[in-house]
């Protein structure tokens, strides 16, 4: 499976990148009394393992085919619509937010707009019905 | 309010029809269900909570049996170890004897195993009350590493943990409280909000995946699901059934709690185990489906046993529960019996309800409501299942900060999901990590960083020893699978 061992080494260099930073940052984290380690301690060892599981995995991998399915541009467009939610929530409110996540999302996987627009204003009335009359979410 | 009050049981069985939905069409799944609850749940109180968790845990497992006789597609994947042979006994009987095969010896695994959570839990609790955090911390690396070598590749299993346990680091250190990897955001001065992640792994990442790969649909069921042969085949017939092989159902219940009972075994090998055994002494098809269905039923009450009395998880379903524990401010452990003791008994009792009552009863009327929910396609409920994330992750704290987590987890899970990474170790090392941190880091205070002293009590060290024996036993049987997997691909055949 090409797709798998891509991103199988994809992980396995985020394993490498936060390792090393965990690695980094924790030298700046205070030491006990005594000059014991404190709460570097654990991140140190987090770190090590997994820029060590990492490289392990990078060189297991060495060698094997890895390529992309097409069609992770979507994926990305969603992750990037996400980071954008906070905004989007203080601009529209709740219900509509989630309305239209459920809408967009809708969309992206192949509902036709009349489908697509049911989802959403579906999604819509149960947030407002359940979390924010019944539950009293803000928002 | 206790369990047995009009609201905790409503929400038991509420929480048990939307555990039988989620659990019964194939692409939703039992983590999903309850990522999705929580935010909801949150704003319950602990006793309506736990109820409704309950309900979608114990029913979860049995209802995956529900595709596979509907649409030959198991809901979860405990029930793909005897999904064609369940299937076949639809076609060959009936539907509705084949749901009844499915309820009844659910039913009475669930009980076998309950039977075994009220003495066994027990038993380790008195057990527990004598452990120190030197005791605590071996019983956490056990749970840990018996966790990460249950998967097939240990690397994965290292990353996927290590990525979980870095994510609980962020926030107050527990020993000594000192602000780590925050980057000077006051939102993560309390650590990663479990919840959020748990959506964003289980949720988000659902949603990616099936915008990459498309969703399979399963269709609804041509064989009909008539009301009239209800009484006769799902009740008269089944339970005759049951009855004959009823030495066949203690057993696989004995079994399924055992392998359930187990770090990183769960309701899934449970019931491949159970039904292999069976077809391997020549078995029909509706007794490698009893055998299965039973053990994995079993399995999900023997995976409470350590998480109540110890704290420890046995899948990742116990997991998030433990999560979910501690989010409601309630310790699993012998705190809980000590502190809780009402509690425990309601949970015992909710257990009880679900098995005894909503099982059986809730299992036909589950099927018909599913059979009619197979009609919206599952691209539709994939984009609802967004739109709830976004709100899910935003009503935990009503900071719009966790949408932005949840995006970057959402991404992250995507990855890791996609690369064939155990997503149940990350949610272990959210849970465990930062107890496996404060046990040691308590140890160590209290002997001013005398390592010996992890060795000097008899328990913490009958606890080191198992560790051992444990790493020692499971890398030992994987040199044989590596051995096996080295082999040409002709010779492994």
């Amino acid at each position: 499976m090409p797709a798998e061992r891509f991103w199988e080494r994809a992980v396995a260099l985020v394993a490498l990148a936060l390792g090393m930073l965990a690695l980094y940052l924790s030298r700046s984290l205070p030491q006990m009394e005594g000059g014991y380690p404190g709460p570097a301690l654990f991140p140190s060892i987090l770190g090590v393992v997994l820029v060590a599981s990492g490289l392990g995995l990078l060189w297991q991998e060495r060698g094997s085919k890895g390529g992309l399915e097409g069609g992770e541009g979507r994926v990305l467009l969603v992750i990037l619509g996400l980071a954008l939610a906070p905004w989007l929530l203080g601009q529209i409110k709740l219900a509509p937010t989630a309305g239209l996540y459920a809408l967009a999302g809708a969309l992206l996987l192949g509902v036709r707009p009349a489908g697509a627009l049911l989802t959403g204003g579906a999604v819509a009335l149960l947030v407002y019905l359940v979390f924010q009359r019944f539950l009293g979410v803000q928002g | 309010m206790s369990f047995l009050s009009p609201e905790a049981l409503l929400a038991l069985l509420l929480g048990s029809l939307y555990g039988a939905i989620f659990g019964a069409i194939p692409g939703l799944t039992a983590t999903l269900a309850i990522s999705l609850a929580i935010p909801v749940l949150l704003f319950l109180g602990p006793q309506v909570a736990l109820a409704a968790l309950i309900g979608i845990t114990a029913t979860a497992i049995f209802a995956g049996d529900i595709g596979s006789v509907l649409v030959r597609m198991p809901g979860t994947p405990a029930s793909a170890a005897y999904t064609e042979e369940l299937h076949e006994v639809a076609q060959k009987r009936s539907p509705a004897f084949a749901l009844g095969l499915s309820a009844f010896p659910s039913a009475i695994g669930s009980l076998i195993g309950l039977g075994f959570l009220v003495v066994g839990s027990l038993g380790l609790v008195a057990l527990a009350r004598q452990f120190s955090s030197f005791e605590y911390f071996w019983l956490v690396l056990l749970g840990i590493l018996s966790g990460i070598l249950a998967v097939p590749r240990v690397l994965k299993g290292a990353i996927a943990f290590g990525l979980g346990m870095l994510l609980a680091t962020i926030g107050y250190d527990p020993a000594l409280g000192n602000p780590r990897f925050t980057f000077g955001q006051p939102s993560l001065l309390g650590g990663l909000d479990f919840i959020v992640a748990l959506i964003a792994f289980f949720g988000v990442s659902e949603v990616l995946h099936h915008l990459l790969y498309g969703s399979r649909q399963p269709s609804p069921s041509a064989a009909s699901l008539k009301l009239a042969s209800v009484f006769r085949d799902y009740f008269l017939e089944a339970n005759r059934f049951c009855w004959k092989e009823r030495y066949s159902l203690l057993r696989s219940s004995l079994l399924g709690t055992f392998v359930g009972f187990l770090p990183g075994a769960g309701s899934d090998i449970a019931a491949w185990v159970s039904s292999n055994l069976r077809r391997m002494r020549q078995g029909r098809p509706e007794q490698v489906a009893l055998d299965g269905t039973t053990a994995n039923n079993a399995a999900v009450a023997g995976a409470w046993i350590p998480a109540m009395a110890l704290g420890l998880p046995g899948d990742t379903l116990t997991a998030i529960l433990l999560g979910m524990f501690l989010a409601l401010g309630i310790t699993p452990g012998p705190e809980l019996f000590n502190k809780h003791g009402s509690l425990v008994v309601q949970i015992y009792l909710a257990f009880f309800l679900v098995s005894a009552i909503l099982m059986p009863l809730g299992g036909y009327l589950s099927a018909l409501v599913v059979n009619t929910l197979l009609k919206i396609p599952m691209r539709v409920l994939m984009g609802a299942v967004l739109g709830l994330c976004v709100v899910g992750a935003y009503a935990v704290n009503n900071n719009p900060f966790d949408l932005l987590l949840l995006a970057v987890l959402g991404g992250l899970g995507f990855m890791l999901r996609q690369g064939g990474f155990p997503l149940g170790l990350v949610v272990l090392g959210m849970v465990l990590g930062p107890l496996l941190e404060q046990h040691f880091m308590v140890s160590m205070i209290k002997t001013h960083w005398n390592l010996l002293s992890f060795f000097e009590r008899p328990l913490a060290l009958v606890l080191a020893f198992l560790n051992v024996a444990m790493v020692v036993a499971v890398l030992g049987l994987r040199r044989g699978w590596w051995a096996w997997l080295r082999l040409p691909a002709e010779e492994r055949a």
